[in-house]
């Protein structure tokens, strides 16, 4: 029974490589691109990661305060360093967003010249405006049956059809 | 079946090679110039890891149908064995394991292809790259050195020569599997690593990236390590854990530079610094798992483990000598990227006590790794060998271990960045003071109730450092107890500062608080657990300096007094099975009158191994201690049995720690419901599948752990290793530096070996003993007979003296490196401070609201 069980797996797993193999070799004539966009600013990512341990420390400064293994002057001394630090950080950081948020900006823009304008004007001729009840004077949609406020019938019988 | 399954298991070792290759090359490709490739590798590198499962399962087929025109299947099984010790066999062997390896890494691989899928796009193409190259190298192996699928030159034979009995037990089930995963699972991080230094992303990237892979790894080492110690422990006659054998000290050794690493990681996680060094030390334990099980195969120093001396040895040191200079090449290839400004905010610091923990793992590393070693260096210097034996390492390892265990005490109670003086003072008292407390009662009581403070012990050398030394062996129980209790007292206290806290400013109540505290903040907290299942661990160790033992002879019914035990032999009993017959010797336990139980020590003799019949060992363990007895002999006729019998204290705790050091693991490296769940539901029941898998295995592997009384299946796991007759305290001290001269065996200290030519020495050794000659002149003469290999401890001269003086020598220097380097990089830290302008500038009060908000998501450590 058990070599069978093997048997199987050795089988199910054949056919698996082979599967796989096809699946990598069809990616890799099928290929698409990579926009160069996807570079990361080197100065950025270590700006992220400066907040990361930054924050870290902070938060270590607090529990370690809490638990009370740094004195009030220490805490408040190191505590003043690494959030002015922080912030400095944080400002920066927002900063260079500001560059890649004109950078979308621009982006959009261009395509918004390249493509052709497909929405069609608004055609305002032949569709009638609202009904006006003729019971308290409330618009209401051109489609409604009854007023939206008093109930009263807005459309008469012959054009309610 | 006739299909030629050896040619199918070759042609797929082959396509693994081809795969690893190609995977590689497009992974190259795709982090160089082609990142749409990478999708392409992906695929590459699961058809690989198939492919390797591909193998397994035709190798276990083979194993269950009993083809035996494999060799290997010839060799390691025979028609007889049960079908569980037909799958264990696929690791019992050489080529088998080397398969098995690979099976694990090809498993590793796969989770970590499917955890970093949509992560990490810009490190993925040279993790795989990295991987491939790992793959590629088991397969040369594979193929070319340890064809797992090679014939029989004769055809097939009509029954194979089965495994040897010795590893016919569960142990061999769960042993080098776990431990195997332990080794394989550093190559993960070791890949990110790589693939960091590559592509130049050195920030933090990578670390966080690995975090979790570098804690299973971790795990899985200390799980394999634990079972190899209950596994040894159980089953070998001599009732130790560890002898500081080559192939055990090849698994200790990545695990010293594994928990370093796991500290110093935290502080470039805090301060950005130490880049270099975190990224050598990781390779580093990379390189010590290649290391390491190159020691065991090659054969190149004798141990009871090795695997028969093979030419294998030659692939592994190509492979390392590639493997380094690539390495450090990266290294110094990304030199500026790495280099930080170090500076600390103060020296008295958790920086500097994490810094301190690195120095003496890193000391306890490098000193066990030249003893491991030193046979080689000094048949290559001198053109004569020495042994290295557990006698040396006992007596070395011993102040090494009590400053890891101070040091486990003084990180939790030192703040990070800077310990102010007065709260420093106050973070310390408690726990000294308890710690004082102890030492004090230790040194009063402790004879009274069984466990005096300081205990007797010979020197290993004859000189001022071997006075040191057994004076530090000395007063271990004293010192050891005297540090758990300074290590429990600052844990227990963190623990207590930390509820008090967040009773005062969460308002929740006292349990509630622990959890929460607990739960938060669980990487610190789960931290200061595992340093406390490591403090229960000492304990366990610390019971060896009270070891009792006793031989004796009955007649059935005749009993003998052991400590508080009373043993009365009843009879011996004879049972067959298939491929054994079974001589069980019953002992009735009591204690003060109180029948406690019965032991069954036994012999096994197996049919295909008739000369050497095996010792099964009869433990009953309790918190106080284990009551280990070995049967030595039975004479049919008049069935008396000669025994051997110890008391060792506290051995339960060594595994009741284990099992807290997992637990602690496993909450500190929980990930939060967020983190498992907060993906695309398909993403997420992975996980929750894999974490529940994860947890059931555990749990398995758990219950595995326990030591278990009821299996009849357990035998000495050496040749000659067999109860032997030691009178007293002094002559075991002498025969455990003497090497048995019988020849063919891997050389058993004569304080263990069973042979005919032992008991012949151990005969002429005790007359010179009684006749009032020194240990020390005993072992000189013993030496100049028989050379240097025949004497376990070497001397104290010349060369066998640079074997501990380098060592320690170089802890020296570093220490003396950390004071000077940490007190320059605390100015310079100070001289910053002052540098940079107090002021805050007005705009900065808009992002005090933003900080917080930052604040809220930032985890709890």
């Amino acid at each position: 029974m058990l070599p069978l069980v093997f048997l199987g797996l050795a089988a199910l797993t054949l056919l698996w490589v082979l599967f796989a193999v096809w699946q990598s070799v069809r990616a890799v004539t099928v290929g698409a691109s990579i926009d160069d966009g996807t570079v990361v600013d080197a100065r950025r990512a270590s700006l992220l990661d400066e907040k990361i341990a930054l924050l870290r420390s902070i938060k270590d400064l607090e529990f370690e305060h809490g638990v009370g293994k740094i004195t009030d002057a220490d805490f408040q001394e190191l505590d003043a360093k690494y959030r002015a630090r922080a912030k400095s950080v944080l400002k920066e950081l927002d900063t260079d967003l500001g560059v890649y948020r004109e950078r979308a900006y621009a982006m959009i823009d261009e395509r918004l010249k390249a493509a052709p304008a497909t929405t069609p004007k608004a055609d305002t001729t032949d569709v009638p405006s609202m009904l006006t009840c003729a019971g308290c004077g409330t618009s209401n949609d051109n489609d409604s049956v009854f007023c939206k406020k008093c109930g009263a019938r807005v459309q008469s019988e012959e054009s309610a059809s | 079946m006739q299909v030629d399954l050896p040619l199918f298991g070759t042609v797929v070792l082959c396509a693994l090679l081809v795969s690893a290759a190609y995977t590689a090359a497009l992974a190259v490709l795709a982090g160089r110039s082609r990142p749409a490739l990478l999708k392409s590798a992906r695929w590459g590198t699961y058809a690989t890891c198939a492919l390797v499962a591909l193998a397994v399962f035709t190798l276990a087929y083979a194993f269950q149908t009993h083809d035996f025109r494999i060799r290997y299947v010839s060799r390691y099984s025979d028609r007889s064995m049960p079908w569980y010790y037909l799958v264990t066999s696929l690791w019992g062997g050489q080529d088998g394991s080397l398969l098995w390896w690979t099976f694990l890494l090809s498993l590793y691989t796969t989770a970590c292809m499917r955890w970093v899928s949509g992560k990490y796009v810009e490190l993925q193409p040279w993790v795989i790259a990295t991987l491939m190259s790992i793959f590629m190298f088991f397969a040369v192996l594979m193929l070319f050195a340890a064809n797992p699928f090679a014939v029989n030159a004769g055809g097939a034979p009509p029954d194979g020569e089965g495994l040897n009995p010795l590893l016919q037990n569960y142990w061999m089930i769960i042993h080098p599997p776990t431990l195997y995963s332990g080794f394989v699972g550093w190559s993960i991080p070791f890949a990110f690593v790589v693939a960091a230094l590559i592509t130049g992303r050195l920030g933090e990237e990578w670390i966080y990236a690995i975090r979790r892979w570098v804690l299973v790894a971790w795990l899985a080492l200390s799980c394999g390590n634990l079972l190899g110690m209950l596994w040894s422990y159980e089953e070998l006659a001599w009732g130790g854990y560890w002898a500081w054998d080559p192939v055990e000290n090849a698994a200790i050794l990545p695990w010293f530079a594994g928990t370093a690493y796991l500290h110093s990681v935290m502080i470039q996680e805090r301060r950005g610094m130490m880049k270099v060094y975190n990224v050598f030390l990781l390779c580093l334990t990379f390189f010590m798992t290649i290391f390491g099980t190159f020691l065991t195969r090659s054969g190149l120093i004798a141990s009871v483990h090795s695997f028969a001396r093979s030419d294998i040895g030659q692939y592994f040191v190509w492979y390392l000598c590639l493997l380094i200079p690539a390495v450090l090449g990266l290294i110094f290839y990304r030199l500026p990227k790495l280099r930080s400004e170090n500076r600390l905010d103060a020296f008295l610091s958790r920086e500097v006590a994490f810094i301190m923990n690195n120095w003496i793992l890193l000391g306890m590393l490098f000193f066990v790794l030249i003893a491991t070693t030193f046979p080689l260096i000094s048949e290559a210097i001198r053109g004569e060998t020495v042994t290295v034996g557990p006698a040396f390492y006992n007596r070395w390892m011993i102040p090494f271990g009590i400053t890891l265990l101070v040091l486990a005490g003084i990180g939790p109670l030192i703040a990070w960045r800077k310990a102010s003086g007065s709260h420093l003072l106050r973070a310390f008292r408690v726990p000294v003071i308890v710690s004082v407390i102890v030492a004090a009662l230790h040194i009063a009581f402790g004879k009274q109730i069984g466990f005096p403070a300081i205990v007797g012990s010979a020197t290993i050398y004859s000189t001022l450092t071997g006075y040191v030394l057994a004076v530090v062996a000395g007063i271990m129980p004293v010192l050891s107890t005297s540090a758990c209790a300074f290590v429990t007292a600052a844990i227990l206290q963190e623990f207590v500062r930390g509820t008090a806290m967040r009773m005062r400013s969460a308002k929740e109540p006292m349990f509630i608080a622990l959890l929460n505290l607990t739960w938060r903040a669980r990487r610190r907290y789960g931290g200061y657990l595992v340093h406390l299942a490591i403090v229960v661990m000492f304990l366990g160790f610390t019971g060896a300096a009270y070891d009792v033992e006793k031989e004796f002879a009955l007649h059935p019914g005749e009993s003998v007094e052991l400590q508080n035990y009373t043993l009365r032999y009843d009879n011996t009993r004879m049972e067959a099975d298939a491929n054994k017959r079974m001589m069980f010797s019953d002992i009735s336990v009591f204690e003060n009158g109180h029948r406690l139980g019965r032991l069954s020590p036994a012999k096994f003799i197996y049919r295909t191994l008739p000369d050497m019949p095996t010792s099964e060992v009869a433990i009953r363990s309790t918190l106080a201690n284990d009551l280990y007895v070995v049967m030595n002999s039975v004479n049919p006729e008049t069935r008396v049995a000669t025994f051997k019998a110890f008391v060792r204290p506290f051995v339960a705790w060594i595994w009741i720690g284990g099992i807290l050091l997992i637990l602690a693991t496993l909450l500190a490296a929980a990930p939060s419901w967020n983190e498992i769940f907060a993906d695309a539901p398909a993403q997420s029941r992975l996980r929750g599948a894999v974490a529940s898998a994860a947890a059931i295995l555990l749990a398995a592997g758990l219950a595995l752990m326990v030591p278990s009384h009821a299996r009849a299946d357990g035998e000495s796991s050496t040749l000659h290793a067999g109860v032997v007759h030691i009178r007293n305290a002094r002559e075991g001290q002498l025969f455990e530096r003497l090497l048995c001269m019988c020849g063919d065996c891997q050389r058993l200290p004569l304080s263990t070996c069973a042979c005919s030519t032992a008991v012949d020495a151990r005969a002429t050794l005790r007359e010179r003993l009684d006749a009032g000659e020194s240990i020390e002149s005993i072992v000189e003469s013993y030496r100049a007979q028989y050379g240097t290999r025949a004497v376990a401890i070497p001397s104290d001269k010349g060369l066998d003296r640079a074997m501990w003086a380098v060592p320690i020598g170089g802890i020296v220097l570093a220490a003396i490196a950390i004071v000077v380097l940490g007190r320059r990089w605390a100015r310079r830290g100070a001289a910053a401070d002052k540098a940079a302008t107090p002021a805050a500038k007005p705009e900065a009060s808009e992002y005090d609201k933003k900080l917080d908000d930052e604040l809220k998501d930032v985890d709890g450590m």
